[in-house]
């Protein structure tokens, strides 16, 4: 027989242990609301626990299975033939006693956090010692591994999952959204918007551009690389003012997702956004910053990731609507930042009703002509809620008149077409009269409201 | 350059080829020897062929993801040589180095010999085994083949694309496959129209068919292992003994009973109870018949593992195991592994190597097997065991002891449930559920696949409202009992369930069942 050497590349023959599965994962926004529930709710997801405990237990009987090959087959050295028995020793422990009890305990629902699973391998440890036989430091970080049991499972549009652990949620969630949101962004066709993000279209450049591109006048098409921008130099801060009460409960579609929910992923979304957005920019300094700050009793201004974290954990919608508090708080909160400098202030309000907590004391003018026109109308509204409309209106008002910043309101009401005719929608436009227009808002379309906000309000206000 | 490189490796072939010359007559001519420069692949390709039987299978996502925890752990064996029997002979191999010192080189020429003695038992023998092997390979070249044209395709002629496709795909050949194999098929027989209306019923059907050819050809393979194994390690032995005497290669001595240290690299070949046992058993047969040669052409004459184990009485097979087992058993510890090591940790693994040896070698000769079939008959990982009715809705139940199906793979047994149905249209959605019995290291779980009715049209065949239950199956009394609450109960009509169509199940099994029919298919 002849003997021929043959050179096969890496390309002809892939490793058989490659994952053949596509690792894009397409997170919807209503997909997103269920990581959301489930991150909030440790009640919830037992299934994905069980599961998680099934496999720890094959991974580890696979383990055992290679290790006795591995012991029988290749030459080892000392030390690694101690770990390698020091090793299944432990899996054949954990897999034989330890993850059967586990599993009973996930089904009783008693292994929800990881302050159960850590107080439990406590307990274990603390009743494995008086038996001995086998090495508990190690075990102990072997045993670490039952955290990944509670760590979140997330389905993607297709219906594919993957776990998550409880900590990078937040961080993953946020860059999905954040990203998607750029891209719907992005796609806006350009002959119809003269501002773009990064800053303003220079029309009078970029038609003598693309003359010189095309080579006729006038051009026949605007090539992207003809457009002249005006590059954005001022800082902005932006505040979310998200209404947290009662009413925000409702659900908006099937799956059991809340206005709240919604609010609150739109939220993270446009956070990541401009996190995105700012580290796309080569810039000393972040353009845009964004905060939260949630309509409830002491609101507080939610600017920091970890804050964020502790909103989304823990925001209920409850209570009364207390919006003029919530506006001072992000008023008193901006005046803090780049105190002489000159930037712009963009007020992003998010609500399903009307104010109805007012604030004392009250500082602000009221505007005397709107105090005319409640007491002309016979309404059903009730006079707190009154007090508190004059009392926005005031403050917007002489924001609009501070001339140190340069201060954007803008105001979207959640709830269907029909609310053009009802008193909520009609006092609030009454109320915001020479400030802004309130922009309605549909609650089933609550997946577009990070687009439409800046689209309507941030970017091309 | 790489040739050059090699130059060294070719040396030692051609040596290994005029030593197994000399020491058998012949040489073997239909092989293939794959050189690794990267031993990661070689270990990977020598996993695959552990758990599936054959280099180019399909493996589960599920079996991927645990192998590459192992790997990341470094828990998988390597430095073997591995040979797979088909015609023509598959030898692969890890590169020691390009330059090699005197042990590297006796132990690859050895290594050689030992696989040339495959490739000559894989070309002279009766059994069918060799060239059934070479068909489940290319069988499993087209599956791959199918496989990625038709992900490609989908991916091509569709707009949203089919990120799901690969892994479906590559779970659908790797679940089908083993239930099929294991000889459970009553529950999918897709109709032949059915491949007109998408590309991914055109290939379900085409794989399911290529899947059914593959089960029913492994099935008819002789057993063929003891033969095999004892040939190769009879001549390695004689190759070793050979070369030492030549003195071409000097090998130290052990101080204490002046037995030969053998080189490290050669422990795949020497140690594991299968070489020890096999060789043992062809030696004996030399004893019976005197003469090498016609000892051989016995050898290449028996077509399956049976024959071969038939020349002796039970009792004296009883007797090479036992006496064997305890001679080796003295010998591994000493020579393979360190001294640091207790006795009973090492034994005890090699011990459960001689226990596998001592099951199969019992049963095909009390059973007078002879194929791969009739041993998966015997005691089968996967087994269907009927179904449960709830109301008009069934619960198919099936017992799975194979590492390649966890919970994830089990939308692949929902989805064929579907075909099942009278009036299908489409693989996807329908609304079968599965219980699933297995045993994962020390636990016996059973696990609940359900699915409800979709109020929406499904964008992947994972895109399904599911529930996934799993509990522990034990004798325990009050195992089933912690969580039934009041409250729940009386949110459920009762349901009219019906166990009749259940095979032969044990008690805390069927326990298992009613908790998690309970529990879980009503959880929505």
């Amino acid at each position: 027989m002849p003997h021929r050497i043959y050179f096969v590349t890496e390309a002809e023959f892939a490793d058989p242990l490659q994952h053949y599965s596509n690792q894009e994962f397409i997170l919807e926004f209503e997909d997103a609301a269920q990581v959301l529930k489930l991150w909030r709710n440790p009640h919830l997801g037992r299934s994905s626990r069980e599961g998680a405990v099934l496999s720890i237990a094959s991974k580890n009987a696979v383990a055992i299975e290679n290790i006795l090959q591995k012991i029988m087959n290749t030459p080892l050295t000392a030390p690694e033939e101690e770990r390698l028995i020091n090793e299944m020793k432990l899996l054949r422990f954990i897999g034989e006693r330890v993850l059967p009890d586990v599993l009973e305990r996930v089904n009783r629902n008693e292994l929800q956090t990881v302050e159960d699973i850590l107080k439990y391998i406590q307990e274990l440890l603390k009743e494995i010692k008086y038996e001995g036989s086998i090495d508990l430091q190690s075990l102990a970080e072997k045993l670490n591994q039952l955290k990944d049991i509670v760590d979140i499972e997330i389905t993607d549009a297709f219906g594919r999952k993957k776990r998550i652990s409880r900590e990078s949620v937040m961080d993953l969630l946020g860059k999905i959204l954040g990203r998607y949101l750029v891209k719907q962004i992005s796609d806006v066709p350009i002959d119809e918007v003269h501002k773009r993000p990064r800053g303003i279209i220079r029309l009078k450049e970029t038609y003598r551009s693309a003359i010189l591109s095309s080579q006729s006048i006038p051009p026949t098409e605007v090539k992207q690389e003809d457009i002249m921008r005006v590059k954005k130099d001022r800082r902005s801060l932006v505040y979310l003012i998200v209404d947290m009460s009662q009413s925000m409960r409702k659900t908006v579609f099937e799956g059991g997702m809340s206005r709240l929910d919604g609010a609150l992923l739109t939220s993270l979304s446009l956070y990541y956004y401009f996190k995105t957005l700012n580290r796309r920019k080569r810039k000393r300094y972040d353009m845009f910053k964004l905060a939260v700050v949630p309509i409830r009793k002491n609101p507080k201004v939610v600017d920091s990731d970890k804050d964020m974290e502790q909103l989304l954990l823990t925001a209920e919608a409850r209570g009364k609507t207390y919006m003029v508090q919530s506006v001072l708080a992000a008023i008193e909160h901006a005046k803090k930042q780049h105190k002489y400098k000159d930037i712009d202030i963009q007020f992003t309000i998010i609500t399903d009703g009307m104010p109805n907590v007012p604030s004392y004391p009250f500082n602000y003018k009221t505007n005397s002509e709107l105090k005319k026109y409640f007491n002309e109308i016979d309404t059903n509204t009730k006079p707190d809620t009154i007090e508190c409309l004059l009392q926005l209106n005031g403050i917007f008002s002489s924001l609009k008149n501070d001339r140190s910043r340069n201060w954007n309101i803008s105001y979207f009401l959640m709830g269907p077409e029909s609310l053009r005719n009802k008193e909520i929608y009609i006092h609030t436009k009454q109320m915001l009269k020479g400030i802004t227009r309130p922009i309605l808002v549909d609650p089933a379309q609550v997946k577009n409201l990070g687009e439409q906000i800046l689209k309507e309000s941030i970017l091309y206000a | 350059m790489l040739k050059e490189e090699l130059a060294e490796i070719i040396v030692v072939y051609e040596n290994a080829r005029k030593d197994f010359k000399t020491l058998v007559g012949e040489t073997p001519e239909n092989y293939r020897v794959l050189i690794f420069l990267n031993p990661e692949m070689h270990v990977s390709v020598n996993r695959v062929l552990e758990v599936t039987g054959t280099p180019q299978a399909i493996l589960t996502s599920e079996q991927i993801t645990n192998l590459r925890a192992a790997r990341i752990n470094d828990f998988l064996p390597t430095s073997k040589e591995t040979v797979y029997n088909s015609l023509p002979t598959l030898i692969y191999l890890s590169v020691p180095s390009y330059e090699l010192t005197k042990e590297q080189e006796f132990t690859l020429r050895i290594m050689f010999v030992h696989a040339f003695a495959h490739a000559l038992m894989n070309e002279k023998t009766e059994s069918n085994s060799a060239r059934t092997l070479a068909q489940l390979y290319q069988l499993d070249v087209i599956l791959k083949e199918l496989m990625s044209n038709n992900v490609y395709q989908l991916n091509k002629v569709s707009k949203n694309k089919h990120v799901w496709a690969w892994q479906y795909f590559q779970d659908l050949i790797g679940v089908i496959r083993l239930f099929t194999e294991a000889g459970v098929e009553d529950f999918y027989t897709p109709p032949e129209d059915a491949r007109k209306y998408t590309l991914f019923n055109n290939f379900s059907i085409e794989a399911i068919n290529l899947i059914g050819e593959r089960a029913k050809t492994a099935r008819k393979k002789h057993l063929h292992d003891l033969i095999d194994e004892g040939f190769a390690h009879y001549i390695q032995q004689k190759a070793i003994d050979y070369l030492l005497k030549k003195e071409e290669y000097q090998l130290p001595k052990r101080h204490e009973d002046r037995s030969i240290m053998y080189p490290r690299g050669l422990k795949a070949l020497i140690a594991p109870p299968i070489g020890v046992f096999s060789q043992i058993a062809v030696s004996k047969l030399l004893t019976k018949y005197k003469d090498e040669k016609k000892m051989f052409e016995k050898l290449f004459s028996y077509a399956s593992d049976i024959e071969f184990l038939e020349e002796f009485t039970w009792d004296e097979i009883k007797d090479l195991l036992a006496v064997n087992k305890n001679t080796h058993s003295e010998y591994v510890v000493d020579h393979w592994h360190s001294s640091r090591s207790r006795w009973s940790d090492i034994w005890s693994v090699y011990a459960y190597g001689w226990r596998q040896i001592e099951e199969y070698v019992s049963k095909i000769y009390r059973r007078k097997y002879s194929t791969f079939g009739q041993l998966l008959d015997d005691n089968p990982s996967i087994s269907s065991k009927g179904y449960v009715k709830v109301d008009d809705k069934k619960v198919y139940v099936f017992e799975a002891n194979d590492y390649g199906v966890g919970i994830d793979q089990l939308v692949i047994l929902h989805n064929h449930m579907a075909l099942y149905r009278d009036d299908f249209k489409t693989i996807l959605p329908a609304f079968a559920d599965i219980v699933v019995f297995k045993k994962v290291g020390g636990i016996h779980v059973a696990t609940l696949f359900a699915v409800h009715k979709t109020k929406y049209k499904s964008l992947s065949p994972y895109h399904l409202p599911v529930i996934t239950r799993a509990v522990q199956v034990t004798k325990r009394k009050d195992a089933y009992k912690f969580e039934l609450d009041d409250e729940k109960e009386e949110k459920f009509e009762i349901r009219n369930i019906d166990y009749i169509h259940l095979k032969k199940l044990t008690q805390p099994q069927r326990g298992a069942i009613s908790y998690l029919i309970k529990e879980g298919l009503f959880e929505l």
